[in-house]
């Protein structure tokens, strides 16, 4: 072929192309009815234990605008799937939810753009949440008890401002404070859990009176974002104690993000303790989520 | 390099300057203010204050303390574009030109962005031909990005439209033959403006030593190889570099003389500006889905971005031409080492390779901070323009000779306006989400948000949500603002677009309404939105082609 002969091609092509791809990614942008539409279908067959996601993971917010009242810290900020037993994702562009995994869905459906399928995740294997048992904890930090208040809005906000401390909370001195919270972690994902900075010399400890334990305790911890980031702070040592002895202890260093470890645990009701301690409390904004749970049978 | 272009060519470029800024004035209304711009802003009525002040009573406008009073006031950058925001504020509140309180101080990033395209047109028609300069400005005009900059008040615009003036002063410079030529006046008054408007402009004597030297040693090797001591080409320019001396006896001077700051406490204070930057502190940007807030960071980022934000068919060209100047290039040199006149004497290409590479080259040190996204390597765009210009121009050479006579009078336009519709289209479609805006290579909007690059900074979308304040947020509410400034959100206020009783706040906790500007830093805003609010449910979510731009909560 001649030069002149692909000179015109690629003159012509190249324009073309682009403006045609153009248009043709506008054309497929999901209208706001799509979302509506398939939130309709997800509400209407929405039962407990059903966990809502959409994919890819930016439209989320898109998500949580039409099905965000169904949508709560519990599910928004979850740890992992255990607590669910069902998946419903919206999805456009043809992504799929990083947590339907390799699974097969049980419902597929398109509204215009958007596209709702439902998952089979199987029973649940959480017993109990221990962060929502955090409102009857008997927290304290070192030897001074930190009542539960319900106190004034906080003031301030805002990026690096990390946690918000929320209406109600154990409030110990002017600074410390310890409650149920949304916490941004290491990865930038929200995660519900019990804000419980370490103590320097005696740690911090939350006494949850009557956990009916199974055959595992699984437990997460980790840093705000900006506490972690820089991998320069003191490591967290958190202990976990049944009626006073120790089930099991989690050292989270910086770098380590939301940190997982499973304990095997007796079945029993036992009053179950979290101490928290490090050697600074410089920029050791720590969180904690966990629950109880029973083995799935394999 | 030598003579004036014709007088149509300075038409042609003014036609394009007043077109460009009638546009940018209409479609302004539609951008927020950004932070930086209320910032700056707020410097402007301090140096207007001053320089009133200057006008009433001179003996007290010039003590130190009414000098660093006022010119105190974001003394990190210099003054001479914050000194005309000034100036335009103060003639618009005598002369009453502008129909919104924004405008007197964006006109002035305007004006630039029109004059910018004038100098590209009249550089590229200079250097080869009018085909050149009117394809490069267009294209430079039709590139999303710096659109949208050039709606601001600031500084990005300003300092590549003075980087350009400069490097055009310089190679004019480097060909006359007198010591005191208005060519070498300009260069060393035009340095003095670009030091007084952007520490971009440090690095330019850098450029234009290496090019110096290129210069002088290939004269030598000519001069060596062909006896020639007297032509033009033996002695392109003179030994001395006029150019840097005029820098430093005009520039230097014009600078500090614009800076009263700079009037008391000279060493200190020019210490402080450069330790400023050379030490900035480093901000969040998402790239490929990674937060990066310190060094390393990496060094593909200038070039993706690149890639990924200026339309394909337009960069296409520019590497064309790149590639077609590299050959001419090695051509001259080829030519000085055989003792053949080179065809440009000056090696106009290599200053150009240097203007275009070096703002790039400096974004993608490992050290370099980049949240400023393509802004700061702008510069370069006049050079790549200019390369995609020429480019154009040799395309059309061969197109032509390969149709009949008839067709070929109408031949450029039409390939022009093809080659030019992907940045049309796209410059429309990101108004005004421009920094946002991504094209073809990144798979456009959605697919930069695949990817994970940064959706926008400076909180500007704010002036998006216009329509959803005054439908949905009564009067007397607090706004939580998140990334815009206080000073930001007032202006749209000022500006007649929202009730001056919806009042911004920097408090979540305490706000009525709260926004979120999606950067993936800005997560945790969200999440203390969703502990404060008690809900995860936005009541409105702001989208470019889908892509979330800013989340807005209201507080049952």
């Amino acid at each position: 072929m001649k030069p002149a002969v692909l000179l015109w091609i690629a003159l012509i092509a190249l324009p073309v192309t682009e403006v045609a791809l153009h248009f043709r990614a506008r054309a497929a942008v999901p209208a706001e009815s799509d979302w509506q539409r398939a939130a309709q279908l997800v509400r209407s067959e929405l039962k407990p234990r059903d966990l809502i996601v959409s994919a890819p993971g930016w439209t989320d917010p898109l998500l949580r605008a039409v099905l965000g009242d169904r949508i709560g810290p519990a599910m928004a900020g979850r740890s992992d799937l255990a607590g669910f037993e069902r998946l419903w994702s919206l999805s456009i562009r043809g992504a799929r939810p990083v947590e339907a995994s390799s699974r097969a869905p049980a419902l597929h459906k398109v509204f215009g753009q958007v596209t709702v399928e439902r998952y089979e995740l199987g029973p649940s294997s959480v017993r109990s949440d221990l962060v929502d048992r955090i409102a009857s904890a008997e927290v304290s930090s070192g030897s001074r008890t930190c009542p539960l208040k319900r106190l004034s809005a906080p003031r301030g906000g805002g990026l690096g401002n990390g946690v918000l401390p929320p209406l109600e909370r154990f409030q110990c001195d002017a600074s410390t404070w310890m409650a149920e919270v949304v916490l941004e972690d290491l990865s930038i994902t929200p995660r519900r859990c019990v804000f419980q900075p370490p103590g320097v010399g005696a740690p911090t400890r939350v006494l949850l009176r009557g956990v009916e334990l199974s055959d595992q305790l699984v437990f997460y911890g980790g840093l705000y974002y900006e506490h972690e980031r820089m991998r320069q702070g003191a490591p967290v040592v958190v202990t976990v104690l049944a009626n006073g002895k120790p089930i099991g202890t989690l050292t989270h260093r910086d770098g380590d993000g939301w940190k997982k470890l499973e304990w095997k645990t007796q079945p029993g009701l036992v009053d179950l303790a979290i101490e928290v301690r490090s050697t600074s409390r410089k920029q050791r904004g720590f969180c904690w989520a966990a629950s109880v749970r029973q083995e799935r049978a394999q | 390099m030598t003579g004036k272009p014709p007088k149509l060519d300075h038409a042609i470029g003014a036609a394009l300057c007043v077109a460009y800024v009638a546009v940018l004035l209409a479609t302004a209304p539609a951008i927020g203010l950004s932070r930086d711009e209320s910032i700056y802003v707020g410097s402007a009525h301090a140096y207007a204050g001053w320089l009133e002040q200057l006008v009433r009573d001179p003996g007290v406008a010039l003590t130190q303390a009414a000098i660093d009073k006022a010119w105190r006031v974001n003394s990190e950058h210099p003054p001479l574009v914050k000194t005309m925001f000034a100036l335009s504020f103060l003639a618009d509140r005598e002369l009453g030109l502008f129909s919104r309180a924004s405008l007197p101080f964006r006109f002035v990033g305007m004006l630039s962005a029109g004059a910018l395209l004038w100098l590209i047109h009249v550089m590229g028609a200079r250097l080869w031909n009018r085909r050149v300069g009117l394809f490069a400005a267009l294209a430079y005009a039709l590139l999303p990005r710096p659109f949208y900059h050039a709606h601001l008040c600031a500084f990005d615009v300003p300092i590549t439209l003075a980087v350009t003036a400069v490097t055009y002063a310089y190679l004019r410079a480097l060909a006359a033959q007198r010591w005191l030529s208005s060519s070498l006046i300009a260069c060393g008054m035009l340095y003095g403006a670009a030091l007084a408007t952007k520490h971009n402009s440090w690095v330019l004597p850098g450029i234009y030593a290496i090019h110096f030297v290129f210069v002088l040693l290939a004269a030598r090797v000519y001069r060596t190889k062909s006896g020639d001591t007297t032509s033009t080409a033996a002695r392109p320019t003179a030994a001395f570099p006029r150019w840097l001396l005029a820098m430093l006896v005009l520039g230097v001077p014009v600078f500090l003389a614009s800076w009263p700051w700079l009037w008391h406490d000279t060493l200190k204070r020019l210490n402080g500006y450069a330790a400023f930057h050379l030490h900035h502190d480093y901000y969040n940007i998402e790239y490929f889905g990674v937060n990066y807030f310190w060094p390393p960071f990496p060094i593909s980022y200038p070039w993706v971005m690149t890639l990924y934000t200026v339309p394909l068919a337009t960069l296409g060209l520019a590497l064309a031409g790149m590639a077609l100047r590299a050959r001419a290039l090695i051509g001259d040199v080829a030519a000085a080492i055989r003792g053949r006149a080179p065809r440009d004497p000056l090696f106009s290409d290599v200053l150009f390779f240097g203007c275009a590479a070096a703002p790039l080259v400096i974004i993608a040190l490992p050290s370099t901070p980049i949240f400023g996204g393509t802004k700061h390597w702008f510069t370069a765009y006049p050079f790549l323009m200019l390369f995609a210009g020429f480019a154009f121009d040799q395309a059309m050479r061969v197109c032509s000779a390969s149709i009949g006579e008839r067709h070929r009078p109408a031949l450029p336009y039409a390939l022009g306006a093809l080659l030019l519709a992907p940045g049309l289209v796209e410059t429309i479609h990101s108004h005004p989400f421009g920094l946002s805006h991504y094209g073809m290579a990144a798979g456009f909007v959605p697919g930069a948000a695949d990817r994970g690059m940064n959706r926008q900074f400076w909180g500007f979308t704010t002036g998006s949500l216009v329509p959803f304040f005054n439908k949905h947020v009564p009067d007397g509410s607090r706004v939580y603002v998140c990334d815009t400034t206080i000073g930001a959100f007032r202006m749209l206020a000022e500006d007649g677009l929202i009730s001056k009783r919806i009042r911004p706040t920097l408090d979540l906790a305490q706000s009525d309404f709260a926004l979120v500007h999606h950067e993936k830093h800005m997560a945790e805003v969200d999440f203390q939105i969703w502990s404060a609010y008690g809900t995860t449910k936005p009541a409105y979510v702001l989208s470019y082609d889908g892509v979330p731009i800013v989340s807005v909560y209201e507080r049952k």
